[in-house]
């Protein structure tokens, strides 16, 4: 990562988990403006709905700043190709060198949106002049620039620590085995599958190693991996699911079971459709890996609205009815059993919301409930508020923080 | 983290029970897994509800339509019979929940309400053509509930029953009719929520039910005006109220820091207003890329300006 980010994201993290304090009602707002004076961050940020626009006009700019001379000068498609060649290496100077460098802006949306657009514009150049070069060139090309987008994505993951970049490297990762069937005529679509499946357990398990060591890293890297791990999961996912594979093989792809090229596939795919949301939960909780909990509950959801594809217990209504009652039975009674325990704890968990974000319009309970667990804020207190533990004992820890 | 929490503590920024809390936080000492559990019972009611929609219909039959209307009958009331019970009764304030499974099973009581209302119309039709009555008393229902119980999520649906049972009814009115029409109801309905929302903050009722109101009721505004613009006979008159709207919107964003009000009035603007500069004429394809050209520059150009006059990284 730059230099300039390695520095200046600490203190913008511990500036925006202050927030987070103050919201969560464990800090006054005293103390948080007294944080955010002390860690003052040299780098510039927006707000997201700021940032968001920037990123938009950004690219309609700089469309529009491309295609102007090649309007104006009726250019062909090598006319196209030299103008992209000419603004990709400008967009990554004028984002890298001016706007990263020069004015310090961090996630702003311009510089993003001006890096994105010089890796599609150098694929695109690669891309555009084969299209009249014959059928096997053209597909040369187009895998060509599909490697140029991922290896850019990686580059910009890498250098500036972009989550959606490396959200980008995943989903042209994840397009690669398809390119390759193309190019190299793969006649059976169980191979490509099992390209995929290889590609992306291996990310999986890359970044899940990586995070192993989460707190040595920046928090663009982490955000980064993250993105790398649950994206390759739910990639696994998908392509192991019956009905999304059904769904994509068998009706998008038009790939007929007949062709099938390991007759153990959907028995592979109902294993592993039932372990992966059990594997994720189980880790989840023993390591408190809370997107792999987020990734475990949605994909077991998942499977359970989908568990008529595996196993037939009974009529599908019967089954969806009973799965619901036991969801619900089962979040009910966890509920009710980690806020029985001693200060609403059951060791290290808590169904209490510490600094979890809040859903838009389910958080009524949340400073209320806050308010157990919550020590007394240092400086102003409202009137009122009788906080019901100064200090914390549970989960192992002695009282005497 | 670990280290920051230590300057922090000693500097006496953060007291030393805060700072210890905090590192259990970030230590996972401490692990909240309250929204984890919220989507699981979402996920539980979701399949459960799905669950007994098939079943209705695939039984219904040889259950008896009387035994499923009592079923889902009795449901609801033992939904509405559990918040009435554990909820602490109207206020015009916020009120904080009583315990985690209250906002879904209040929404399982709606939810199941209007399957009742479905069921009992297909079955009987006791409103024949003018079945879209139940919507809005779904919708009137909803917002009863939302009110008393204090709840936002039941706010929303009931907002967009209310603004489904308009669509439904614009849309018996005819094909000719039918555009105009459905922007002119959906104006209507836009500014009613706005204005029932400022009404009752005035009133010092539900003041935090505000943002539900304004978010989806800017959003139907400006669709609606948007829509217009490209319209023959009053493609200004719908541009002007673009721009009063957008306006508002936009100093509302900027008086309550609240930014997503400024995405709505920009990005609505822009695109209300490019559709009205490109009907304004012929224009070359040269004059197209010089307006985008243009627009986008000056854009960036104030929103920077915004951002160092307003400080909107907070």
């Amino acid at each position: 990562m730059i230099d300039l980010y390695e520095k200046g994201e600490r203190r913008v993290a511990v500036v925006e988990e202050a927030r987070r304090w103050k919201e969560a009602g464990m800090i006054t707002a005293e103390q948080a403006a007294a944080v955010a004076e002390r860690y003052r961050p040299e780098l510039v940020r927006v707000n997201l709905f700021i940032r968001i626009l920037l990123a938009v006009f950004t690219v309609v700019g700089v469309v529009a700043l491309v295609a102007m001379p090649a309007v104006t000068l009726k250019v062909e498609e090598t006319g196209l190709t030299l103008l992209c060649l000419i603004f990709a290496p400008l967009c990554a100077w004028v984002a890298d060198h001016e706007l990263i460098a020069g004015r310090r802006l961090y996630r702003c949306g311009a510089e993003e949106a001006l890096l994105l657009l010089a890796v599609g514009m150098l694929a695109l150049a690669v891309a555009i002049p084969a299209h009249d070069w014959g059928h096997d060139t053209e597909r040369l090309a187009a895998l060509t620039a599909h490697m140029i987008f991922l290896a850019g994505a990686i580059l910009l993951t890498v250098r500036y620590g972009y989550a959606l970049m490396a959200f980008g490297a995943m989903l042209a990762l994840a397009g690669l085995p398809f390119h390759l069937a193309d190019i190299l005529h793969w006649q059976q679509p169980h191979l490509t599958r099992l390209v995929l499946l290889l590609m992306l357990g291996a990310a999986a398990i890359w970044s899940q190693r990586r995070l192993g060591r989460r707190d040595s890293l920046h928090r663009g890297y982490v955000w980064s991996l993250e993105t790398v791990r649950i994206s390759a999961l739910a990639g696994i996912y998908l392509d192991v699911n019956l009905f999304a594979h059904r769904l994509l093989w068998r009706e998008w792809l038009g790939w007929t079971p007949g062709e099938s090229l390991f007759s153990w596939s959907d028995d592979i795919c109902a294993l592993l459709t039932a372990i992966l949301p059990v594997a994720s939960l189980a880790m989840g909780i023993g390591r408190r890996d809370r997107a792999l909990l987020w990734f475990g509950v949605v994909s077991a959801i998942l499977s359970i609205l989908t568990l008529k594809y595996y196993v037939h217990l009974g009529h599908l209504p019967e089954e969806l009815t009973a799965a619901g009652l036991l969801v619900v039975g089962l979040a009910f009674g966890l509920l009710r059993w980690l806020r029985a325990g001693s200060k609403r704890c059951r060791g290290a968990f808590t169904a209490e919301p510490l600094l979890e974000p809040r859903l838009y319009g389910l958080d009524a309970e949340a400073l209320a409930a806050i308010q157990p667990l919550a020590p007394e804020p240092r400086m102003s207190q409202p009137k009122g508020f009788q906080p019901g533990g100064g200090t914390f004992g549970g989960g192992g820890a002695s009282g005497g923080y | 983290m670990q280290e920051a929490l230590n300057d922090l503590e000693s500097s006496e920024i953060l007291s030393r029970e805060q700072a210890a809390l905090l590192r259990r936080i970030y230590g996972r000492e401490l692990f909240s897994v309250h929204w984890e559990l919220r989507l699981l019972l979402y996920g539980g009611i979701l399949i459960l509800t799905t669950g007994l929609g098939l079943l209705v219909a695939e039984h219904f039959a040889s259950i008896g339509h009387l035994t499923l209307l009592a079923a889902i009958a009795l449901g609801c009331v033992a939904c509405f019979a559990y918040c009435l019970r554990h909820g602490g009764g109207f206020s015009p304030e916020s009120l904080a929940t009583p315990d985690a499974a209250y906002d879904y099973v209040l929404l399982l009581g709606c939810l199941l309400l209007g399957t009742l209302q479905g069921y009992l119309e297909l079955r009987y039709q006791f409103l024949d053509q003018y079945w879209n009555w139940w919507l809005l008393a779904s919708a009137l229902i909803y917002l009863l509930c939302a009110h008393y119980f204090d709840n936002r999520l039941v706010l929303s649906l009931g907002l967009s029953t209310l603004g489904a049972w308009l669509g439904v009814k614009t849309s018996h009115l005819g094909t000719g009719l039918w555009d105009g029409a459905l922007r002119d109801s959906a104006l209507f309905f836009g500014a009613l929520v706005i204005a029932a929302g400022t009404a009752q903050t005035r009133l010092g009722w539900k003041r935090h039910f505000l943002p539900v109101h304004l978010h989806l009721g800017v959003n139907v505004l400006l669709t609606a005006l948007v829509a217009g613009v490209g319209s023959r006979a009053a493609g200004s008159a719908y541009l002007a109220g673009l721009l009063l709207t957008g306006s508002g919107s936009a100093f509302y964003a900027l008086r309550e820091r609240s930014f997503a009000f400024l995405l709505y009035a920009v990005l609505y603007g822009y695109v209300g207003i490019t559709i009205f500069m490109l009907d304004l004429g012929h224009w070359s394809s040269e004059g197209i890329i010089f307006y985008f050209l243009v627009s986008a520059a000056t854009l960036l150009t104030t929103l920077v300006a915004l951002h160092r006059r307003f400080g909107s990284a907070e």
